[in-house]
C-alpha cells in the first residue's frame, strides 16, 4: 500500500484543472425551471486529454480517478462521467440526464445490464439540479456485452467525483470560518463549528481514500458508491450550515455542490442492483 | 497512491487467519469470549501467550527485541484479521500497540531491553493508568502525585477505567511530578510492576461484557530509572500513546465478520451495501493512520479520523444488524443468530465513542490539528 500521490497522477490532475480553469459554468438558472449544464466544448477539451480512453484501460485508472476528482471539485457537468464510461448519457427508468439533442442514451437494465437506445420524443422535467433531465420511452435495446466493466468504471468515476465535491465543500468552509468573525473571533474558534467541520473532513478523507482504492481494476465499487453519496451529501450540508445565510444566497454559488451531491446520490442509488 | 495489498501483506494476513483458526479451542473454552461485545476489551492470558509463542506480538519491533521488523501498517493489517476472528486483544493492544509504542520511542535503552522482549513472548502484560475521577477527557487535570525521594518516586493517587489491570504484570502511569507548572507541563510517565507494594486493583463489570478496573496507589515507591521520557515531559509521551491507541483496525475486522455473516443469512441489500462502503472507508483511514506513523509524520489528526470513523461504524453496524435480524438479533450465546455477536456488539459499541478519547475530543483534534482551525 502506498498513500502518497504519484507525480504522474498529480500531473494529469493539473492538466484537468487547466481545462476546467477555462470553463465557464452555466449562468445561474431559475430554480424550479428546466436547465441543462451540458457543455460539449468542455467535453471536447477533456477528450483531447484522452479522458474516455483512460476509463477503458485497467492500467490507467489512476489518472482516471485523479481526473474525476477534479471534475467533482469544479462541479462539472455529469455527462462527462456518463459518456466516458457508459458511452452515452445515463438513462434510468424513463429519465435521461444531459440527453437533450443526443442520438442515444445508455439505459440501465435489471441485473446490472446496460443498453444503448435511441432517444425519441422527450419531455423536459425540471429538477433539483441543472442536469437536463428528460423523460423518454425506451425504444429498443442494443445490449452491451461489456456492461459490467462499464458500470464498474461509472461507479468508480462517480465515487471520485463525489470525493472532489466533498473536498471543495470542505475547502470553502475552512476558508469561510477562518475569515468570518462573530463574537469577536473567527467562527473557526468555536468548538461547535470545529466539530461540524471535523465531521465534514472525515467524510471527505474517507471519500478520497475510497476513490483512490477504486484505481485498482479488481476493486468492487458497488458498495463504496452505495455509501459515498450519503457521505458527500453530509459534507455539503455541513458546508451550507458553516456558511450561514451567505451560503443560502444563490450568489454564493455554494448551492451548486449541495444540489449536485444530492442529485448524484439519488441517481447512484437508482443505479444500484437492489 | 496504490491501496492494494502487496503479495507479502496478503500472505501475512493468511498466516494470521490460520493462527486464529488454531486458537479457536482456547476461545471456545472461555465464557467471557462469548459475552464480550467490545473487541479491544477482551481479556485472555492464554490467547496472549499463544500470540507471543507464534511471534505475533511486537511485529514492528526489531528482531533483537523479539519482533519481526515489519511496519506498523503491516501490524494493523494483521490486527484487522485478529478482529475478524474476535480474538480477545486487550493485553496485546495495551502491551504492544499503545504502551509498547511509547516505550520503544521514549524509554531508556535499559528499560526497553528489560520490557519489550517479554512483551513479545506474551509473558509481560501492561495496563494503562491514565484516567482519574476528575481527569477523564480532560486528562491534563490528573492529580496522581509522584514526589521524588532519593532514587525513587513515591506515588499516591487513584486511577480508574483501567483495562486489564487484574491480569497485568506492569502498570504504565501518568503522574503529576510538578504541580506548580502549567497542567500539561507538570506530567511524567512511570512504569512499575503491578505487585509493587501500595498498588491495589479492584475490577467491576461493564456493558461490554468484560471488566474494567480502578487502581489505588498508596505510597508506591517506583525507581527513578522507570521514568519514560523526560521528567515533566509526559504529555508528549501520552499523546504519542494515544496516536497508536486510536488506530482500531481490530474493531473493523469484527464489523466485517458481522456483515459477512449477516449477508449469508439475509442476502444483500442497499443498507448492507452502505455499511460495507463505510467499512471500506474506515479501513483505509486506519491503514493511512498507521502509514502516517510509520513515516514519522504528525499523526494526531489521521489517528483521530481512524478512531472516529471506526467507532461510529461499530455503533451504526450493530444497530442495523440487530434491526435486520429482528427478534433473533437480540439473542446472545453460541446458539443465537450470528453467535450472539450482534447483540454483544450493540452493547459493547457504546464504549467505542468514549474509550480512547470521546467523539468530541476526536472532532477537536481533527479540526485543530488536521484543518488548522483556531
Amino acid at each position: 500500500m502506498r498513500f502518497d500521490i504519484a507525480p504522474e497522477l498529480e500531473l494529469f490532475a493539473e492538466s484537468v484543472r487547466g481545462v476546467l480553469a477555462e470553463w465557464e459554468p452555466l449562468p445561474e438558472t431559475v430554480l424550479g425551471e428546466w436547465a441543462d449544464s451540458r457543455d460539449d466544448a468542455l467535453a471536447a477539451r477533456l477528450a483531447a486529454l484522452g479522458w474516455a480512453e483512460l476509463w477503458a484501460d485497467a492500467e490507467l485508472l489512476g489518472p482516471a480517478v485523479a481526473g474525476a476528482v477534479e471534475l467533482g471539485r469544479a462541479v462539472a457537468p455529469l455527462h462527462l462521467l456518463d459518456e466516458a464510461t457508459l458511452g452515452a448519457p445515463l438513462a434510468i427508468g424513463g429519465r435521461v440526464r444531459h440527453g437533450e439533442g443526443q442520438s442515444k442514451a445508455a439505459f440501465a437494465l435489471p441485473a446490472g445490464g446496460l443498453a444503448h437506445c435511441p432517444i425519441g420524443e422527450a419531455k423536459h422535467e425540471p429538477s433539483l439540479d441543472s442536469v437536463g433531465t428528460i423523460l423518454v420511452e425506451q425504444r429498443h435495446e442494443q445490449r452491451l456485452e461489456d456492461a459490467e466493466e462499464r458500470w464498474r468504471a461509472w461507479n468508480a468515476a462517480t465515487v471520485a467525483y463525489l470525493a472532489g465535491l466533498a473536498d471543495s465543500a470542505v475547502a470553502r468552509s475552512v476558508e469561510h470560518v477562518g475569515s468570518r468573525e462573530q463574537f469577536g473571533a473567527p467562527l473557526a474558534a468555536l468548538p461547535a463549528v470545529q466539530a461540524l467541520l471535523a465531521d465534514a473532513a472525515l467524510a471527505r478523507d474517507g471519500l478520497l481514500l475510497a476513490a483512490w482504492s477504486l484505481a485498482a481494476p479488481d476493486a468492487d465499487a458497488t458498495d463504496v458508491l452505495a455509501w459515498a453519496g450519503g457521505a458527500c451529501r453530509e459534507a455539503t450540508m455541513i458546508a451550507q450550515q458553516a456558511h450561514g445565510a451567505i451560503g443560502f444566497a444563490m450568489e454564493s454559488g455554494l448551492h451548486r455542490a449541495f444540489r449536485r451531491a444530492k442529485t448524484v446520490q439519488v441517481w447512484a442509488d437508482a443505479s444500484g442492483p437492489w | 497512491m496504490d491501496l492494494r495489498l502487496t503479495d507479502e501483506q496478503q500472505a501475512l494476513r493468511a498466516e494470521a487467519a490460520a493462527f486464529c483458526a488454531g486458537v479457536r479451542p482456547l476461545l471456545e473454552a472461555d465464557p467471557e469470549w462469548r459475552r464480550q461485545g467490545m473487541l479491544s476489551d477482551g481479556d485472555s492470558s492464554a490467547v496472549n501467550r499463544a500470540l507471543g509463542d507464534a511471534g505475533w506480538i511486537g511485529m514492528s519491533w526489531p528482531p533483537e527485541l523479539g519482533g519481526r521488523g515489519l511496519s506498523r501498517l503491516d501490524a494493523t493489517l494483521v490486527e484487522e484479521v485478529f478482529g475478524y476472528h474476535w480474538l480477545p486483544l486487550s493485553s496485546y493492544l495495551l502491551s504492544y500497540k499503545t504502551i509498547g509504542a511509547a516505550l520503544e520511542r521514549f524509554a531508556a535503552p535499559a528499560l526497553v531491553e528489560q520490557l519489550l522482549p517479554p512483551i513479545t513472548r506474551g509473558e509481560l502484560v501492561f495496563c494503562q493508568g491514565f484516567s482519574e475521577r476528575g481527569a477523564g477527557t480532560d486528562l491534563g487535570s490528573l492529580t496522581t502525585r509522584a514526589v521524588r525521594q532519593g532514587d525513587s518516586f513515591v506515588v499516591d493517587g487513584h486511577k480508574i477505567w483501567t483495562s486489564g489491570a487484574h491480569l497485568a504484570d506492569w502498570i504504565y502511569l501518568a503522574v503529576r511530578t510538578d504541580p506548580d507548572l502549567p497542567k500539561h507541563r507538570g506530567i511524567s510517565v512511570l512504569v512499575a510492576p503491578i505487585d509493587t507494594p501500595g498498588i491495589e486493583v479492584r475490577s467491576f463489570a461493564t456493558l461490554g461484557g468484560g471488566t474494567l478496573c480502578e487502581v489505588f496507589l498508596d505510597a508506591v515507591e517506583i525507581p527513578a530509572e522507570n521514568l519514560v521520557g523526560e521528567l515533566n515531559g509526559g504529555w508528549a509521551v501520552l499523546m504519542h500513546t494515544l496516536d497508536f491507541e486510536r488506530i482500531t483496525a481490530e474493531k473493523l475486522g469484527g464489523v466485517a465478520w458481522l456483515l459477512d455473516r449477516l449477508e449469508e443469512r439475509v442476502g444483500s441489500s442497499a443498507q448492507l451495501a452502505r455499511l460495507r462502503g463505510e467499512l471500506t472507508a474506515a479501513r483505509l483511514l486506519s491503514f493511512r493512520a498507521a502509514d502516517t506513523l510509520d513515516r514519522g509524520l504528525p499523526g494526531s489528526a489521521t489517528s483521530a479520523m481512524a478512531k472516529l470513523s471506526g467507532a461510529r461504524l461499530m455503533q451504526r453496524a450493530a444497530d442495523a444488524v440487530v434491526d435486520l435480524l429482528g427478534l433473533g438479533g437480540l439473542g446472545e450465546g453460541a446458539d443465537a443468530a450470528l453467535e450472539g455477536r450482534a447483540a454483544g456488539l450493540y452493547r459493547g459499541s457504546v464504549g467505542s465513542t468514549i474509550a480512547g478519547g470521546t467523539t468530541e475530543v476526536q472532532q477537536l483534534v481533527i479540526a485543530r490539528r488536521g484543518l488548522g482551525l483556531r
